[in-house]
Formats: structure tokens, sequence, C-alpha cells
């Protein structure tokens, strides 16, 4: 695959790993925010090549991960109403809730279908115009605007039964909360690429000079992630805290103006929970009031649901890079990809998950 | 005052729950369809069974079949039940000789959709070289049943001198894909709604047991057989693991994977390694036999992508993989379905 | 709307974003959208530099 493969050469990988062990020379606990390259570093299990003074702390870029307990409970209320049809990516259908997952839902009866785009979803409204259609609009800012264009495609088509239950996070508070942790040693950031896509990388800037800490925007193939890597620990042994940029093929300093416009068309900041780590102020997006048609919790308004967490998992602190996964006491034992206790278990880039299924024993 | 329904089966366009009752629209549908399409000397008496002459060490295997959709890129379930169950038997070293053919149609199921099947279950079996001896028909009501559910049962002989066990891999054995893998499981999913996407990627379900002739005139000597269907190559390798208490090691750069194929797989997130495959075999045997093969398993229609993929290990029960760059990691078995990844 | 190909699979993909794309352009997909064309210039630059740092 053109434009793919060739960032996966093993004579590339090789050659970044010896630079990069020739630079470091003192411990740096870096973190990647960005699922997709979680996903990759464990996949090709990048850790292999790194010096031990070097800890890869993988941080709460899994989108999945991260919707709130509350959201799931309202995805799962809304699934089990008539004539509602629940659609969602993927990954989101094994997410425990409270006490189910939609999964479990559609086993029971439910209309719980899984699409590739929200834009699948509007289509789904389009050809069933006596149900409901509930998109579970989550992701971040990648995802954001194809979200927004379905909220627009169903305007412009007039739908009625097209709604949208949003749980849209955004990347830099996530990164400004990890940094203001009380025990937070997180010294580099690896910033995710697909993301900087369409926000470029102004706020990096800021959140570099305000809190003297480096990053680099990084791809998610293999050698990407490794010159991603060699330039944040040179900047480290360098000591600078710059925003340096090694995705340039994809990424530009303003992003996709174009998009960013029709993301906050659509939606406004809001604050928002994060799983497992509490509210993050103005890190999320919700529907304007000029959308509010669209909008799932106004039109069923599925009420307070009392949102249950188990006591033993500690997705929190792995998200925020405080903990690793084995260090959690269910890890392994009671909580398993067959029965997580939480959403870092299930979805395939939730750092337990990747934990559990790649590191060698 | 008896009632009897005038009408020919061909006057009904879906299957009734009548036609499962066992009177006369249920005869009519054994008759007019079954028989008439798959009829030899056992299924024509109509018995409850059929009798049958083995020599030797027979295999038996069963398999239920449940797809969605029914009709998909490169087949239907008609030939995933025939080809299954033959393979299943392959896979216990068997020569597959006859099949049962039991069916579970729900209220509604189109005719013409059952016809289509049957005859697809006919001309699998005719290319498969078995006999459909026995069979049973049910019909459940609306919202009972997936439209079609059907079980295949089949007995093969297994020839002396063939002795195939997952118990019986060893530390340097090599193992062998007999080509792309991951085809299937993607032919199904570009059909589902939400999911689907234009290609020429089609189904691979075939029968193995000609390919497996080729492979035994070289040695009797084949340790594992697998057919790596559900959970695809990864979850067969890791249940040979258990079973054996050796691990694998594989290795990725030798895994054949077609261009759409991969393509696919990147737009969804997949891995195709736990992606199902309905015509491919994984053959664990001794080192010194690998090459000669390999060679006359290339030369056949189903195996001209075969490659040796990895070798069995000592070690604990893990199969682990080579990297395209060089590292070594885990595969683990897979829990429930793959789903495709936002991220 | 355009048909984007990943390896020989075709599938639908909003360009409404990348408005500047034409045939046989690159583009980065996700979850039905082009999210940016791929700037092969910069792409070719980055596979220079890998062939420098592997040649060292």
């Amino acid at each position: 695959m053109k434009y793919i493969d060739e960032y996966r050469d093993i004579n590339v990988v090789k050659a970044l790993t010896t630079k990069i062990q020739k630079v470091v020379k003192h411990p740096w606990n870096i973190m990647e925010i960005c699922g997709g390259q979680t996903h990759s570093i464990m996949k090709y299990n990048l850790s292999e090549f790194l010096p031990e003074q070097l800890s890869l702390v993988h941080g709460p870029g899994c989108p999945v991960c991260v919707t709130s307990l509350e959201k799931i409970d309202k995805a799962l209320a809304m699934a089990q109403m008539k004539d509602v049809i629940l659609v969602s990516f993927g990954d989101m259908l094994r997410v425990p809730g409270s006490e189910s997952d939609l999964l479990r839902e559609k086993s029971k009866g439910a209309d719980v279908r899984m699409v590739y785009s929200p834009l699948d979803a509007v289509r789904i409204a389009s050809d069933n115009p006596h149900k409901n259609i509930v998109f579970f609009a989550i992701g971040f800012e990648t995802t954001a605007p194809v979200n927004a264009l379905s909220v627009i495609r169903a305007k412009q088509l007039r739908l009625n039964n097209y709604f949208i239950l949003s749980s849209q996070v955004l990347v830099p508070p996530a990164i400004k909360m990890v940094l203001e942790l009380e025990d937070s040693s997180i010294q580099g950031f690896l910033a995710p690429g697909h993301v900087c896509a369409i926000t470029g990388y102004n706020e990096y800037v800021f959140l570099a000079t305000k809190f003297r800490v480096p990053f680099v925007i990084t791809g998610f193939e293999p050698a990407d992630i490794l010159k991603g890597i060699l330039t944040l620990v040179r900047q480290l042994e360098e000591g600078r805290s710059e925003v340096e940029n090694e995705y340039r093929r994809v990424v530009s300093k303003d992003g996709n103006q174009h998009a960013l416009k029709m993301i906050y068309d659509v939606f406004e900041l809001t604050d928002q929970e994060w799983r497992g780590i509490g509210i993050i102020p103005e890190s999320g997006l919700k529907v304007r009031e000029e959308y509010s048609g669209f909008d799932a919790e106004k039109h069923f308004n599925p009420g307070t649901v009392n949102a249950r967490e188990s006591g033993t998992c500690i997705a929190g602190r792995i998200l925020q890079g405080v903990s690793k996964p084995p260090e959690c006491k269910a890890f392994g034992r009671e909580c398993i990809p067959e029965h997580p206790l939480g959403a870092p278990m299930v979805s395939f880039e939730g750092a337990c998950s990747a934990y559990y299924r790649y590191k060698s024993s | 005052m008896k009632i009897s329904c005038p009408l020919p089966i061909n006057k009904y366009d879906i299957v009734t729950l009548a036609h499962g009752g066992g009177g006369k629209l249920s005869d009519r549908l054994i008759h007019d369809l079954f028989i008439r399409e798959l009829g030899n000397s056992w299924l024509n008496t109509a018995h409850d069974g059929a009798v049958l002459e083995m020599n030797g060490k027979i295999a038996f295997s069963t398999d239920s079949f449940v797809v969605n959709p029914l009709f998909f890129p490169g087949g239907n379930i008609g030939d995933l039940a025939v080809n299954g169950t033959v393979n299943d038997l392959v896979c216990c070293g068997a020569v597959p000789e006859y099949l049962s053919l039991g069916l579970i149609i729900e209220e509604g199921l189109k005719m013409d959709d059952l016809r289509r099947i049957i005859i697809t279950i006919k001309n699998a079996a005719i290319n498969a070289n078995v006999n459909i001896v026995t069979g049973d028909t049910k019909v459940v009501e609306k919202g009972k049943g997936d439209k079609l559910f059907i079980n295949t049962s089949g007995v093969g002989t297994v020839p002396e001198g063939i002795f195939i066990s997952p118990e019986r891999c060893i530390p340097g054995d090599a193992v062998i894909i007999t080509g792309n893998i991951a085809d299937h499981g993607i032919a199904i999913i570009s059909s589902r709604e939400g999911l689907s996407f234009e290609s020429t990627i089609r189904s691979d379900t075939a029968p193995l047991n000609d390919l497996a002739n080729v492979l035994f005139e070289i040695t009797k000597d084949i340790h594992v057989l697998r057919d790596p269907t559900r959970g695809g190559v990864a979850s067969a390798l890791n249940e040979i693991c258990n079973s054996s208490g050796h691990g694998i090691l594989l290795e990725e750069k030798m895994i054949p994977v077609s261009a759409e194929v991969k393509g696919a797989c990147e737009i969804m997130g997949f891995d195709p390694l736990y992606i199902a495959n309905e015509g491919k075999l994984l053959i664990i045997l001794p080192q010194k036999h690998a090459g000669g093969v390999l060679r006359a398993i290339r030369k056949h229609s189903l195996g001209k992508d075969a490659s040796i993929i990895g070798r069995v290990t000592d070690g604990p029960p893990v199969v682990k993989i080579i990297t395209l760059v060089g590292s070594t990691r885990i595969v683990d078995m897979i829990s429930g379905e793959q789903l495709p990844r936002i991220c | 709307m355009a048909k984007v190909s990943f390896n020989g699979v075709l599938k639908d993909i909003s360009i409404e974003w990348v408005p500047e794309a034409k045939v046989g352009d690159y583009v980065v997909a996700h979850a039905g959208s082009a999210l940016t064309l791929l700037n092969t210039c910069e792409a070719e630059e980055t596979l220079e530099i890998f062939r420098q740092i592997s040649s060292q």
C-alpha cells in the first residue's frame, strides 16, 4: 500500500532505533495521547526497540475508553426504547455500562446497529422514517467534523428522526489535566496526528510554552512513531520545549479550517465528564441550540441515570498515565477482555486490553 | 373430514409453518424440492435414517451454520454447510463420504431463496464428492430463527497410516497455510449494511479433500490439520497450542493476504489473523517435508498462494509473531468478534 | 462524495473538507470522511530522510 508500507520498513525502523539508543542519556517519561498510536505501539511492540530509560505511557486518547458511564447508560436506555434504532461505531458495542452493554441489549431484542460512518446512520434514518435513529457520536476532533456533517445532512434531507447522543472530547484539555496532576511525571508528548490534521497545532504551542513541555506531532506507522520519539527525546536531552511536526505529509499548523468551521457550526464547547477521570472543563462538544432538534438527550430525556462504576477498576489512573495496567489488582484476573470491569480493557486501543493482548509474557 | 392442501409446492412463495408440520405440505416440500434436487438411493427411500457400509476407522463431525447475509459474494449458506463439514472431516485425516442435512427454517423465508440454497448444496456435494444421505426439516415461527439455520454432520474413513491430532505437533514442526487469509470474513462484512464497500473480494468457501489428497501423496506424516474458520488463523493456532502444550512462532511477512483484503482491514481496523476462512487449511508437519508439500500444494488451484508461515516451538503454549518490523509480540485468542475500530 | 480506493477496495467517502481533491490524489480517510489530502511532496521528503538515516 503506497504511502503506508514504506513507513513499516524494517530497515528504517532499525536505523531509527539505533539513533534513539544513541540520543537517550537520561530517563524520560513520554506519553502518547491517541488510541491509534497506542494500537500501533502495541501491534508492532515498539517498546521492544526503546532503551530502558524511556518509559512510554499511554494517555487518555481512546474515545471509547473515556466516554462517561452516564452517557453509556443513556445510550442503553435509548436502545431499549420502542421504535429506536441505536447506531454506533463498532468498538462501543462491548463497553460495559452500569449493568449492561449495547451488544447485550441487542441480544435481548434491541435494534442496535454498527456503522463505519455517521453518514451511514443518516441513511438508516432516511430508510426508516417511522423509527427514531440515535447515533452514539463519540470521538475526538478527528471524528467531530463528520459527526457534525451528519447533522447537517439530516437537516438538508429534512429528517425529523435523526438524533445524535454526543460524547465528543477534545485533546488539549486532557493534556492540560495530565500536566496539572499532582503526581504527573510526563515530560513530553507525542501529539495525535489525525486530530492535528483537523485542528492544527497552535493550541499545542500554547501548552508547550505554558508548561515548558515538548510536543511532537506524530503519525501512526512504526517509522512515524519512532521518528516522533526520536525528535521528542532530542528535545528533552537538549532541554527544549517546542512543538515540532513529524507528520508533515498530513498535518499543517492551522489544520483544516473548513472542517473546524463545521464542527463549531453544529457543536459548542461544554464541560465533559471523562470516564474514570472526572469533569474536565470545556473539554467536550455538545449540540448547539440551533440544532437542538437533533440532540438525542433533549428529545428523549432519558433522565438521571444512577451510573455505578466497579470499585476495583482503576481506569482513571491508567488513562491519566499515573498507573500501568499490571499495577491494577483486577488486571488479568476479574478483569480480562471476556469480562471487563472498565473500558480500557474492552476497547482495542485501551491500555489494559493492549497490555493484555500484546505484551510478551 | 380430511383437510388437504391442493396447491403444489411451487405455488408458495414463502415457507410457512405448515411446511414443517409433518403433513401433506411437509411431504410436498420434501419430495418436490429436497428429493427432487438432492435425490439418491438413500434419500429416495424417505426413511428415518440411512444405512451405510464403511470400513476401517471412522471420523464423525458435526457443524451448524448461521450466517448473515445468507447470500454473499462467492457463495451462500449452502456452500458453507457442505464444505464446512467436509473440511472438518478432512482435518480428522478422513476421506469425507456421507453427510446429513438438518434445516431449521424461519417462517417467511422466500421459497426461491430456499430453492437456490438447496441447489447450491446439491452442487457443493457433487463438487466435494460426498453424498447427502439423510435429513430433517423444521419450520419455526417468525422471529424465532434468523431466516435459516443449517446443521450438517458427516462421516468419512481415515486411511491407514494417517493420524491427525493437535497433540502430535512437536517443536520444530513447520506451519503452512494453503493460501490467502481472511477472504471469507471480509466478503461477509462487505455485504452487511453499515459496513459495506465495493470490492472483488469473494468468500473462499471450498472443499479441501482434493487438496488434502495431494498432501498425503507426498507424506502421510502430517501432524495437524485445521481449517481456520471463526476466529481465524490466530484462534485456530491458539487452540492447537493449548491442546499440544507447545508454542507457535509466526512470521508476519510470510502470511499471505490479498491486496484488497489488506485494504479492507485498513478501513475497518481489523487484523486479518482473526478473520474467518472457509477454504484454507493450516498444516503442521515435520520440517523435512515442508518444502515438498508446499511445492505440491502450490500446483493445486486451491493452494497457489500457500506459504510456510511459522514453526512450532518449545515453551509456553502461546502464539507469537515476528512483526514486519522485526519485533515479537503475542497473538492472543480473541474474545468475541472483532469490531471495527473508530481510531 | 468521492470514491476512494483502499488498495483496490472502493468506499464512498465525503470530501466535504477537501473539495480540491482530484482523481489520483491520496487522502487520509476516517469514519467516512477525508480529513486532509496527503501532501506527497512532504511524504517523499520524509521517505528521503528515512533513506538517509538508514544508510548512515
